[in-house]
């Protein structure tokens, strides 16, 4: 057995299942499908925080035409900060409500079971245990960043509860001739009381116990673990093992990252842009665009500088391939590298290609900590070309310099793999090329 | 003549099926292909003749199998080289070769 063979063998059979494992189980696969529903409500609460956070310091003074529309917008938006950001805290501002709601539907779905009643009774559970109501008001403070994790629990939870009670075929009983329709009108019943109850129960438990409410007591609990999520060990780690399974060709962000991160970033995002908000510095640096501009610039793996040096390679193949891979790459899809070069089992490009996009991502955290690019608050679409991206997502034009920067560093990084590679290309092209000729 | 394929956005399979379509030749009759991202797959999959998932998401195939046998419909992952390279002809033919098993 070669390298590669050998490789292969113990990469498959150890990852491979582990790979389905977290993509088929089905609390994180819901979870997962939870947190997807709400992409386009974190979209629109970051259009809207653009809208009220135009990029210019305060203390700028209309010397140009540029700066004149700048100034006016700024201050604009601060005139009407309430009206504008009225549709932000509607929508990121209270996140976790569509978390749970999307999390009940998924799994409730997955189970066949009646999403809509599924999803209602998360609801009315999640406000009793997360906002409670006092004097006609009912209180947004944990129902947002701070609740997602109690929304995920809850939405998660009481599904189970309700599918619990129906498979002991604990429902009301109604006595022969009434009609289906009446009993079945009757079917969520039991389900909202016993969820409602026992997570009523639970949450006065823990207020007495703690003197907190649930989800304050949840994030006092994950408080050191998402700690350690937002720091460079557990960003290049997460990278690390991401392209471990993308060196076998299979999709390691969506296991890793999307699969088991997701939260977090998630959480990380919310509490950024409520602090911008708020006037307060930004406390995360980990987080879905952070993840895609910085770590992933061009694809899985940082390849964005790898499909650079392919489009001039004098190497056929690699010239091909980087024709059909650049455009893709700019909106960091790269199928095509990985598939084509090909990056999966390829001993010669193991290393970058597993171990560059931690790089990007420990120097990005490092020079975020020390305020030389500000953390991203915006979700963008991470199909945006990686400087928009940037931009867009920390609205700082300092990010897009640290695309480039990263950008080129990855180039230096992948060169000597590179040339390798494509001397190994060259001379096999050659090789056949003779072989033809010989036939001619 | 209905192909499915899957990959985990649904994003570079898009690439793919534009490639496939431009192989299309008539007298392969009427071909339909669409891309879907893998949590989709279960909605859709009944209405298609074939299905191909992208190499990335391959841990998906034993899963999947289970709700195509169901249907009876031939599911295959395609070629990593043919996927990478976005040889739409390629793998047209590999969805062809499918059906007539």
């Amino acid at each position: 057995m070669n390298f590669s063979e050998r490789l292969n063998s113990v990469l498959e059979n150890y990852l491979l299942p582990v790979a389905g494992l977290i993509a088929n189980q089905r609390h994180l696969k819901s979870m997962r499908d939870g947190l997807i529903y709400t992409i386009p409500f974190t979209i629109m609460g970051g259009l809207v925080l653009i809208v009220a956070n135009p990029p210019i310091a305060k203390d700028v003074l209309p010397s140009n035409f540029f700066l004149k529309f700048m100034v006016a917008w700024r201050d604009w938006a601060a005139a009407n900060a309430y009206a504008i950001q009225l549709p932000f805290k509607m929508t990121m501002g209270i996140m976790a409500l569509f978390v749970v709601i999307g999390v009940a539907y998924s799994l409730a779905r997955s189970y066949k079971m009646d999403t809509l009643s599924a999803s209602t009774i998360a609801v009315a559970t999640f406000l009793i245990v997360a906002a409670p109501i006092k004097d006609g008001n009912i209180p947004a403070g944990y129902i947002d960043a701070k609740g997602i994790f109690t929304a995920v629990i809850i939405g998660l939870g009481s599904v189970e509860i309700t599918r619990f009670l129906k498979s002991r075929n604990i429902t009301i009983k109604m006595p022969e001739g009434v009609p289906p329709a009446v009993t079945s009108s009757f079917d969520a019943l039991i389900p909202l009381g016993v969820n409602v109850l026992f997570f009523y129960f639970v949450s006065l438990v823990v207020q007495k116990l703690s003197g907190m409410i649930v989800p304050q007591a949840i994030m006092t609990i994950l408080a050191p673990a998402i700690k350690v999520v937002d720091s460079a060990p557990a960003i290049f780690l997460a990278a690390t093992l991401a392209q471990l399974f993308w060196f076998v060709g299979i999709h390691g962000a969506s296991i890793v990252k999307t699969g088991l991160l997701q939260p977090f970033l998630d959480q990380n995002i919310l509490a950024n842009a409520e602090a911008v908000l708020s006037g307060n510095s930004l406390p995360y640096v980990f987080t879905n665009p952070f993840w895609a501009y910085f770590m992933v610039l061009g694809g899985s793996g940082a390849t964005l500088g790898f499909t650079l040096m392919c489009v001039r390679s004098k190497s056929k193949q690699l010239n091909a391939l980087g024709k059909v891979a650049l455009l893709p790459a700019l909106f960091n899809i790269n199928e095509p590298i990985i598939f084509g070069t090909p990056m999966v089992l390829n001993p010669i490009m193991f290393i970058p290609f597993v171990f560059v996009q931690g790089i990007n991502g420990v120097i990005a955290f490092y020079l975020t900590k020390l305020n030389f690019v500000n953390a991203a608050f915006i979700n963008v679409p991470w199909t945006t070309p990686a400087p928009i991206g940037a931009f867009l997502a920390t609205m700082d034009w300092r990010a897009i310099i640290l695309v480039f920067a990263l950008l080129i560093l990855d180039m230096v990084l992948y060169y000597p793999f590179f040339k390798i590679y494509e001397k190994q290309l060259i001379e096999q092209e050659g090789e056949e090329e003779g072989i033809q000729e010989e036939v001619v | 003549m209905k192909i499915l394929l899957v990959c985990a956005a649904g994003m570079s399979t898009s690439l793919v099926v534009e490639k496939m379509k431009k192989a299309v030749k008539p007298e392969y009759g009427e071909v339909v292909i669409d891309a879907v991202p893998v949590d989709r797959f279960e909605e859709v999959v009944k209405d298609y003749d074939v299905v191909l998932l992208g190499p990335q998401i391959r841990y998906k195939k034993k899963d999947f199998e289970k709700i195509t046998g169901e249907f009876g419909i031939p599911l295959e992952v395609i070629n990593p080289t043919d996927y990478g390279m976005v040889r739409g002809d390629k793998i047209l033919e590999q969805a062809l070769k499918l059906t007539q098993k």
